[in-house]
């Protein structure tokens, strides 16, 4: 008996030596760990959204990893569910800082604006999908933003409908209105889209607002037919953009007014709630769709999902989730490259972002770049169009007009 | 026909509110228990029809039988259909329904064929004031109409016996006289089995058979109904009844206090 | 005026809505005095499950919806067997606590089952036509959702009122030891309080989800439905029904008249304004039984 016990002991050490050595093998000096924070909504309200750009992001670190890693650095991504709930991004945040977090990813406009001070404070870099919030990028701090802000997506819809408007003849000021979700991602383009949209030539009508998941828009879309509205915009989900198509057609609005959403209205759901009253619908959205087949990024999105996820779920979201994931890497790369690896932390990325000038995005946007004093991407924004059930170029690389508070 | 041989209550597993109770009910037999607040009858009517579960007392020792069948296994709504119904204490009328539709509840614990309006005539028969207030509510009745509800709500499954909790409570001397009258003439055309609790000892024994003391959650006493009324302890404690003008000794407390004990 | 009639019809379609999901929750207060914050979960349930009858069974669509209705009536039966079944006897609060427990292991097990990152689309069973009716033009599958409010609370009015089984239920919704010393099985009528509310939870999700698409986000219209049964005095069913017309109809009228002025959505605040007044001048609800104390 005493003998077994001893032998237990015995063993508990050499188990526990093993562990040392392999631990120590597993991390070897070399190579440096940069961990990425990602502030996940997941669930919630933007649930659907959030977790397809959860699956873009983390699929293109895997895929780097595995193809072409940054030679001397591990990169490591925590994810923490945030809900978008903006009382739930600070937390996260101390946490991703107590594990030392060289760089992050926010989701939604939510986050981008409860976290800007704190992220300034901590001089964490951020990229950011929260374009709806202007004081992120005024003054330039630590936030990143992945496309134009909002009322540059509402601007490059009013750009391409004026077009079309006097090709087509008319010489009236065409009607816009938005109908939109009433929080701050849904409203963000008013304030500065509205006076622009004056400026350019529109008439602009009031705007109408709902609240949540709606289930019939009738009387918003009604106001904007007894307005006579011509272009309707609205920076709102997949779910709600359906639904508000569906009651366009039914009230039989289809192809009188021309409905716009943003680039979270261009996924095939909106397709396979709304069946045929997506039909002529735009999106305006930062990044090509997967109709085109011979782009290098839409490529790499289907042999990413066909060697991670079985096979490919053409997910609009998905390609906005791989653009976060490849900025990041490539400053990182560029940080590793200019200050060597084992010197990759926050400052260095921050310095990367602002200092390395143009970034490939393999076709999927425009190229990015960051200036000590701009932290919007791009200025060109691209149209697509629902036909057959598919979203297909309409107008790629329009202007934007740059708008800034 | 119900038979309590040394039942022993207990509430969450600690409180002991019976200990060790006997007592029987025979067929066509009127049965008062007597006994002042707190004695424990309540709790003795609640464990015959297993009301106490819901309560979470639980029979830890002895025996309920009612013809023969074990009724500490039975849920409530079973004993009520073997043809024991409890009357509870306050009443406890379905306030927002109306006074038929109370009476009709009553009827769902009879077993066989139905006979709702047959019994609806009888009841109104017994309680004439019941039959204009059928369609009221019955939570704005009076505390008399509502006891004639509560009694009748019991009588619609026919049942073999009732267990009486205090129909005189919170009602006037006139209305206790009239609902006491009502019971003693169900009994007699019924045939029913009446168990009745009660703390006006007087009136009770004045129609009651058989009766039983409590205290402390023990039966401490019982006999006839002449025996106990002649019983000058009851007649002291429970009826108020001495030989008034007489000094009295305090002797006379201890000895029944000292005699209760060693019961 | 064509916008008015329009927010009218609208309000009315989307209220009788409101009405049905909100008539599972008074059906099981009125029986069991529990205020049941899952119903939205079960909706969510019922949803999921005939898309998965219709979708991943390949089922035809009539048996799909029987299916569905089946495995509704299963799952009331579950909750109340394990769910409810144990708290009998135990304060009411805590009962009301484990309905919040309830939505909260339906929101996981739906996401473990289904994902939550897809809106799952019914198949079209009813077709999407818009149906015009003195200028106001409204689609069929409100008009059905209607329809259904409209036939199912007549029923259940019907059977409170003058079935045995209704008034079985409402004698344990008053004195639960009073019904069981009547005879009445309090555990049956549990189990049908919570059958029917599954099911009438199952009819609500389907309907939703032939509109909306099925995702997880369906259970929100559930925060809907709490001030319309508050409105209508948690035990009525005329008034869940009443109530549920009136919230409808009040959020497309706040949405048409006051939105502009307030510059933001006030359609989802409004109910509650509604609410606030209401229980001010009637403290239990439009058509609440008042608590009877006899002094």
């Amino acid at each position: 008996m005493k003998f077994r016990s001893k032998g237990k002991w015995t063993l508990a050490m050499i188990v526990v030596g093993l562990c040392l050595v392999v631990g120590a093998m597993g991390s070897p000096a070399w190579s440096k760990e940069v961990k990425l924070g990602v502030f996940g909504d997941v669930t919630g309200p933007i649930a659907f959204t959030g977790q397809q750009f959860w699956k873009g992001y983390s699929d293109y670190f895997k895929w780097i990893e595995k193809h072409d890693p940054i030679e001397g650095v591990k990169i490591d991504l925590l994810m923490e569910d945030t809900g978008y709930d903006p009382k739930r991004y600070l937390p996260v945040l101390k946490k991703f800082e107590a594990e030392g977090i060289s760089a992050g990813y926010i989701m939604g406009t939510n986050g981008t604006a409860t976290m800007n001070d704190e992220l300034r404070r901590l001089k964490i870099p951020c990229v950011s999908e929260g374009s709806g919030f202007p004081p992120a990028i005024e003054p330039p701090g630590y936030i990143f933003l992945l496309r134009p802000l909002y009322p540059d997506v509402f601007a490059a819809a009013c750009i391409h409908f004026m077009e079309l408007w006097k090709k087509a003849g008319h010489k009236e000021k065409p009607k816009v209105m938005s109908i939109t979700w009433d929080v701050p991602y849904g409203t963000a383009h008013l304030e500065l889209g509205n006076p622009w949209a004056e400026k350019y030539g529109f008439k602009v009508l009031p705007t109408q607002l709902f609240a949540g998941q709606p289930n019939d828009l009738s009387t918003q879309l009604l106001r904007a037919k007894s307005m006579g509205a011509d272009l309707v915009f609205s920076n709102i989900l997949e779910g709600q953009f359906a639904v508000l198509l569906k009651d366009a057609r039914r009230l039989g609005l289809q192809g009188k007014i021309q409905f716009a959403g943003g680039s979270e209205c261009r996924g095939s759901e909106v397709v396979k709630l709304a069946g045929k009253a997506a039909e002529g619908a735009w999106s305006v959205s930062h990044f090509v769709d997967w109709s085109q087949k011979d782009n290098k990024g839409i490529q790499l999105g289907m042999k990413m999902q066909k060697e991670f996820r079985g096979g490919v779920d053409y997910q609009t979201q998905y390609l906005m989730g791989v653009i976060p994931a490849r900025i990041t890497a490539q400053a990182i790369r560029y940080a590793a490259k200019t200050d060597g690896p084992d010197k990759v932390d926050a400052a260095a990325i921050y310095k990367a972002l602002t200092t390395m000038g143009k970034i490939d995005m393999l076709g999927l946007t425009a190229e990015v770049e960051y200036s000590p004093t701009e932290r919007r991407p791009f200025k060109y924004l691209n149209v697509s169009k629902c036909v057959d059930g598919t979203w297909v170029e309409e107008k790629y690389g329009i202007e934007v007009p740059w708008l800034k508070p | 026909m119900l038979q309590l041989n040394n039942v022993e209550v207990m509430f969450n597993n600690v409180i002991l509110v019976l200990r060790g109770v006997s007592l029987h009910v025979d067929p066509d037999c009127i049965v008062a228990l007597l006994g002042a607040n707190g004695a424990g009858k309540t709790t003795t009517l609640s464990s015959i029809t297993g009301l106490i579960k819901t309560e979470l007392g639980e029979v830890t020792e002895g025996t309920i039988e009612f013809e023969g069948k074990d009724l500490t296994k039975m849920s409530t709504e079973k004993i009520a259909q073997e043809g024991v119904v409890q009357v509870m204490e306050g009443r406890r009328l379905f306030a927002h329904l109306t006074v038929e539709e109370n009476l009709r509840v009553g009827a769902r614990a009879k077993k066989g064929r139905s006979t709702i309006n047959e019994d609806l005539d009888i009841i109104y028969g017994y309680f004439r004031r019941l039959k204009d207030l059928r369609h009221a509510t019955a939570g704005y009745c009076s505390g008399g109409e509502q006891q004639m509800v509560s009694i009748g709500r019991a009588l619609m499954s026919r049942p073999k016996l009732i267990l009486l909790d205090e129909p005189s409570m919170g009602l006037s001397p006139l209305m206790v006289t009239e609902i006491f009258r009502i019971i003693k003439m169900i009994h007699r055309e019924k045939k029913t089995a009446i168990l009745l609790v009660e703390q006006n000892a007087p009136q009770a024994l004045d129609i009651a058979n058989y009766g039983y003391v409590m205290e402390n959650g023990r039966i401490v006493l019982d006999g006839t109904q002449k025996d106990l009324k002649e019983n000058e302890d009851v007649r002291e404690f429970y009826m108020g009844l001495s030989n008034v003008g007489k000094k009295k000794s305090y002797r006379d407390v201890k000895h029944y206090r000292r005699r209760k004990r060693w019961l | 005026m064509t916008e008015l009639f329009q927010a009218i019809a609208s309000g009315l379609m989307v209220g009788s809505l409101y009405s049905l999901i909100g008539l599972g929750i008074v059906v099981i207060y009125k029986s069991t005095r529990v205020f049941n914050f899952a119903q939205g979960g079960l909706l969510m349930v019922g949803a999921y499950l005939a898309w998965s009858f219709m979708e991943q069974a390949g089922m035809p669509i009539w048996a799909a919806l029987i299916c569905g209705l089946v495995s509704a009536i299963f799952i009331g039966f579950l909750v109340e067997r394990f769910g409810m079944r144990r708290m009998i006897g135990q304060p009411i609060l805590s009962l009301i606590i484990v309905t919040l427990a309830l939505q909260a292991l339906i929101d996981g097990v739906v996401t473990l089952f289904w994902g939550q990152n897809n809106y799952l689309v019914y198949p079209e069973f009813i077709p999407p036509n818009p149906v015009e009716f003195l200028n106001v033009i409204l689609s069929l599958q409100h008009i059905i959702v209607f329809v259904v409010t409209m036939v199912v609370i007549t029923v259940f009015i019907l059977f409170f009122q003058y079935s045995r089984w209704g008034l079985d239920m409402r004698a344990v919704a008053e004195d639960h030891q009073a019904a069981m010393c009547m005879g009445v099985s309090i555990k049956v009528v549990f189990v049908m309080a919570w059958v029917i509310s599954a099911v009438l939870a199952y009819i609500g999700g389907v309907l939703l989800g032939s509109i909306n698409g099925v995702s997880t986000s369906l259970h929100h219209i559930a925060s809907n439905c709490f001030p319309v049964v508050l409105l209508g005095g948690l035990e009525s069913i005329p008034g869940v029904l009443i109530a549920g017309l009136i919230v409808g109809i009040l959020e497309y009228l706040s949405g048409l008249y006051l939105d502009p002025i307030v510059g933001a959505s006030t359609r989802e605040i409004a109910p509650y304004c509604i609410l606030v007044l209401v229980l001010m001048i009637k403290p239990y609800g439009l058509f609440g039984l008042p608590r009877i104390e006899r002094i």
